[in-house]
Formats: C-alpha cells, sequence, structure tokens
C-alpha cells in the first residue's frame, strides 16, 4: 500500500450566501472576489503542507490542474511541481495532472514534465487528464475533439520522450516536423504515467490496455467500487490482470483525537468542499461532445444520483464513503475496510479540503502519519491479497 | 426536399463533419444526386447559416434565399447555448410561455440531444456560433433574399437581422412580432407568407 497527499489548493473565502447569488464557483465567479494577499498567504501555507507530507513519509505529495475557479488555485501544475522539485529529497512529486486536451502544444508539457524529472532525480509522476467539462468553456475548447485530443497527445509525449529525434508526426490533431525535445526525462523508458479520472469507459480501457495505474477522485464508496471492479473486469478480458498498484483512491481525511472532534473541527469544511466549490450547473460540467454515449448514460445515472450529494451531512457523506473522518483508530479501520472492499493499492489522501485551516490540517496530517499510515503500511500488505 | 444535417438527426456524427462549411458542401451533393439545378432556400437557426454559406459557395445553383434568425455571424453578449438547460432553451427560444415540460427526459432522450449538442459543438464552439470568413463572401450571394426575425428573440436577438441584410447583396429584413427564435413555429401563417411572397407563389 503506497500513501499520497493530495492538495487541490482551494479558495476558503467564498461569502456565506455564495451559493444563492452565484450560479456556479466556476467559468463565470468573477475573479475580483480574489484577493492576492491572501493569495500570497495561502500558496505558501499550502506549499508548507505539501512539504510537510514529506517529512511525515508519505511515499509522494500531489498537484493538479484547475481554471478559472475558487475550487482550486492550480491552473499551473508544473509551476507547484518545480517548487516543490527544489524544497523536497525523497518524495515522489505525482502532477494529477496535466490536463494535456487544455494545451496548446503537448510537447510543451513533455519539455517542462522532463525538466522536472531531470531536475528531481527521477521523482516525478505524469499525470494526465483531459480537463474537465468546464474548463472547455473557461478556454472556448470545442468539448467534442477532447478525447482525440487527448489521446493524440499522450501518444506524441510518450513518443517524445521514448525515441530519439528528431522525427517527424503526422496527426488528426499535430503536424510536427521536428519533434526534438531536450531535455529528455531521466527516468527509462519515461516518468510513470497515471490517469485521474471520473471512469469513464475509454480511460478504464485505456489503462488496463497500457497498464496505467487509475486513479478515481471522492465518490460514494460503492460507486467508486464499481469503478474498480469494471477496470480488473476489462483486465481479465483482455488477459492483462490489473494488480493493486494499479488503482489508487483519492478521498478527504480527517484525523483528531475523537471520533466526535474529527466532525466537529472539519465537518464544515467537508460540505464547503461538497457544496460551495462543487457549486455549478450540470449543463456546465458535461458539455456536449465531452463524454462518447456510452460513457454518458452512466455518467447521467450518477449525476442524476448526485444532486443528492449536496444535502447530506458529513457524517453520512463518511458512512457512504465519500470521505474518510474519525480517531485515528477509526479512520485506520474505516481504510482497512474499504481497501478490502475495494481493492486499491494506492491511497491518496486529500490531508486539506475547503476551509479546512492551517493548525487542523497540520494536526490531522501528523496524526495520519504517526499513527494510521505505519500500521497500515504493516497490516495492509496482506490484506490486498484478498482484494479484488 | 427536407434535408437533414448529418450529424444532428438520428444519425451519428459523421467524422467528416468539421464546420457549417462542411455541411453547406454535403447539400450541394444533395442537389447534384438530386439532379436539382436550382432550387429555393430555406434555413433557420444553424440551417439558415448553412442556407448562407450554401449561396455563398454557389450563388448560381439558388434562385431566392430565406434566412430564419440565422446563426452565423458575430454577435457579442449571446447567451451561451452549451450551458442551458431545457426549461432555460425554451425561455430564451419561445414568445409564448412554452407548455410545462411533462415526465423528465429519459436517459436514451438525453444521450440522443447530447449527441446533436455535440455536434452543433463540432461547428459552432469556437469561434462561437459565427463563421469569420463568412462576412467576406455574403456579397457572393445575389439572388433574392428575405431575412426572417422573431422580434422577441432572446438566443440571437432580432438586431442582427439589419447585419444580414447589410451583407447580402439583394436582401430585405422583416421582423415577426410576438415571436421568438422560432417564428414560424409561432407565427406559421405571417412567416409562411412572407416566404413564398419571396419565391412569387403568393
Amino acid at each position: 500500500m503506497e500513501f499520497y497527499c493530495f492538495h487541490l489548493m482551494p479558495w476558503p473565502y467564498l461569502p456565506g450566501d455564495f451559493m444563492e447569488k452565484n450560479p456556479s464557483a466556476w467559468v463565470t465567479y468573477s475573479n475580483k472576489n480574489f484577493d492576492p494577499a491572501k493569495g500570497q498567504v495561502l500558496y505558501n501555507r499550502y506549499l508548507d503542507e505539501l512539504e510537510h507530507a514529506e517529512e511525515l513519509g508519505f511515499d509522494g505529495i500531489c498537484v493538479n490542474e484547475h481554471h478559472q475557479t475558487a475550487y482550486g488555485l492550480m491552473p499551473a501544475p508544473n509551476i507547484i511541481a518545480a517548487m516543490l522539485a527544489r524544497r523536497t529529497k525523497h518524495a515522489k512529486i505525482c502532477i494529477l495532472g496535466n490536463a494535456l486536451s487544455l494545451r496548446d502544444h503537448p510537447l510543451r508539457v513533455a519539455e517542462e514534465v522532463a525538466m522536472l524529472d531531470v531536475i528531481t532525480g527521477g521523482r516525478v509522476v505524469s499525470g494526465f487528464v483531459r480537463g474537465i467539462g468546464l474548463e472547455y468553456y473557461s478556454f472556448q475548447l470545442d468539448p467534442s475533439r477532447s478525447r482525440d485530443r487527448f489521446v493524440e497527445s499522450l501518444d506524441l509525449i510518450i513518443k517524445a520522450w521514448t525515441e530519439p529525434g528528431p522525427f517527424e508526426w503526422h496527426g488528426e490533431q499535430f503536424e510536427l516536423r521536428y519533434v526534438n525535445p531536450w531535455p529528455r526525462p531521466l527516468q527509462q523508458p519515461h516518468p510513470p504515467i497515471w490517469l485521474p479520472s471520473t471512469g469513464s469507459q475509454e480511460t478504464i480501457e485505456l489503462c488496463a490496455e497500457r497498464g496505467y495505474p487509475f486513479i478515481r477522485v471522492y465518490e460514494r464508496a460503492e460507486i467508486v467500487k464499481q469503478i474498480f471492479d469494471n477496470l480488473r473486469a476489462e483486465g481479465e478480458r483482455i488477459g492483462k490482470p490489473v494488480p493493486p498498484e494499479n488503482i489508487g483512491w483519492m478521498t478527504p481525511i480527517y484525523v483528531a483525537e475523537t471520533d466526535a472532534k474529527a466532525f466537529e473541527e472539519a465537518g464544515d469544511s467537508v460540505l464547503y468542499l461538497f457544496q460551495e466549490l462543487s457549486h455549478r450547473p450540470m449543463e456546465m460540467l458535461v458539455p456536449p461532445g465531452y463524454m462518447t454515449a456510452r460513457s454518458m448514460g452512466a455518467a447521467l445515472e450518477r449525476q442524476q444520483r448526485r444532486h443528492t450529494i449536496g444535502k447530506l451531512t458529513a457524517k453520512q457523506l463518511d458512512e457512504q464513503g465519500f470521505c474518510v473522518f474519525g480517531s485515528a483508530e477509526t479512520v485506520r479501520q474505516k481504510l482497512a475496510e474499504h481497501q478490502k472492499n475495494m481493492g486499491f493499492g494506492k491511497l491518496v489522501g486529500l490531508m486539506q479540503f475547503g476551509t479546512l485551516p492551517a493548525e487542523h490540517t497540520r494536526k490531522s496530517m501528523d496524526l495520519f502519519g504517526q499513527e494510521v499510515m505505519p500500521k497500515l503500511r504493516s497490516s495492509l500488505p496482506i490484506a490486498m491479497g484478498e482484494a479484488g | 426536399v427536407l434535408p437533414e444535417h448529418p450529424g444532428f438527426g438520428d444519425a451519428e456524427r459523421p467524422e467528416w463533419l468539421e464546420t457549417v462549411l462542411d455541411l453547406a458542401y454535403c447539400h450541394l451533393e444533395l442537389l447534384d444526386k438530386l439532379g436539382l439545378e436550382r432550387v429555393h432556400v430555406v434555413g433557420e437557426s444553424l440551417g439558415g447559416w448553412v442556407a448562407a454559406e450554401l449561396a455563398a459557395l454557389v450563388p448560381e445553383r439558388v434562385r431566392t434565399l430565406t434566412l430564419i434568425a440565422p446563426m452565423g455571424l458575430l454577435v457579442e453578449g449571446l447567451p451561451d447555448v452549451f450551458i442551458m438547460n431545457r426549461n432555460r432553451w425554451r425561455e430564451v427560444t419561445r414568445f409564448a410561455d412554452p407548455e410545462p415540460e411533462g415526465a423528465a427526459p429519459s436517459i436514451d432522450q438525453l444521450i440522443k440531444e447530447s449527441r446533436v449538442q455535440a455536434s452543433l459543438a463540432r461547428v459552432g464552439w469556437n469561434p462561437y456560433l459565427h463563421d469569420p470568413r463568412l462576412p467576406r463572401w455574403l456579397h457572393r450571394a445575389t439572388m433574392p433574399a428575405l431575412v426572417l426575425w422573431g422580434k422577441e428573440d432572446r438566443l440571437m436577438p432580432a438586431a442582427a437581422a439589419e447585419q444580414w441584410r447589410g451583407l447580402l447583396a439583394n436582401a430585405r429584413a422583416q421582423l415577426v412580432g410576438q415571436a421568438g427564435h422560432f417564428p414560424a413555429l409561432e407565427q406559421p401563417e405571417g412567416s409562411a407568407g412572407a416566404v413564398l411572397r419571396l419565391m412569387g407563389i403568393a
């Protein structure tokens, strides 16, 4: 079992009447509400938290990419990764991920990730995503081209990392006469590629076929299990069984002295993540053409159920496996249980979420690092054999 | 002849569909196949955009041109057609209060609508519902033309009618009262009368 500390770097200052007065925390929520002075404090605090995760023994620290939103302040994940590169020594730096379909040029991504990999001595995990539906409004990019652009960018980057240049590339999306990026990555044949995803059938097939770790962001545990089952079934179907280490679950985690204290201290913060920061109309989240018809059916069903999420209490979110809260012992037990049910080999903990302040984030991380992680590490390799 | 735009009906979007000009070429091929030398062309909304491209491309094939609230020219401040739910769509396209929705749409229905929307995204996401080349070439459409627009259109406001009239070589504009984006639906008699007069039929 591997442990990763993930950060979304959220904007925690949305006003109390935000949801009544605004249709969305994405795309249209005015950037006049971003206060740069507060932003300076936040960025540095959030970076401290990721650096602290290395001290606690997390295997890796994770950043990601979102645009024009209060949800997360990392439009450029490689910049955040670059800052962590020189301030950490051992932890993997996981970019989860670069939003390939939103980028003008995939070679720019190949270059930046290769730079990071060389500078860190091969500590980079290169996650790739398409960018979520909302970002196709923010950049006015045709969502119906998103999948093709993603796959071609991915293939081009891998080829650019693994085959000597210069070579020519003539694809549907990109026409290049000289592909020859300097530097090349240090890890061979290339940095590990992970695909964080909501679980579209196309991504599941891609992960199973190529052996990329698949990371599912927080969602009802029962649904995450279905998606992981689907991935394992696909692996069996094509004769490439998916090992637990290729399955990752990302979830908000909060540890306090007691179960009651955990909900008291972080309950509102997790609701802020599921309500305020997740506030957006369905039509914005899934623009036309973003999903294929076969993935759309399952996603629409999930979305119809999701309308109820905004009404759940923190306790209910925890019970349904949207997050994991409690004392160290409770969190350890719950995670062991979830692991047994879902069969993941990578746990990606969102250790700060919503409005969770610095002191509580630090306390929870310390308790997790000192009392939860070591016990899970020693106990879980056995449980993993039973999974799936 | 009432042709379906490929990708906008029951059929899957064809791989080759990239732009509205592709749709115009497709309809031109249809005219060739059917052996229709010169025709009256009527297009509404997206269809108006296709009709305008066709008329500029092969003016000699178009006897008269009717554009009903066409997309295709740059207008700032338009509502985002891709962010609308069904209720909002009815609000911005209708003049009269539309009848309330019955049962919630089925997943199959939503998937079909989403497929049509995806085709619209393919041709109209960026640039948003217009073709920057079109104003350069519209003057080639020299046939008698009518730009018909619902006065209460909130999707593509009727102010654009004047812009179209100015760019076309031989057009007049007519606004239809008590109608939104689909005047032929809300004011069928008045709309049909204007179109038939242009064609010299009534």
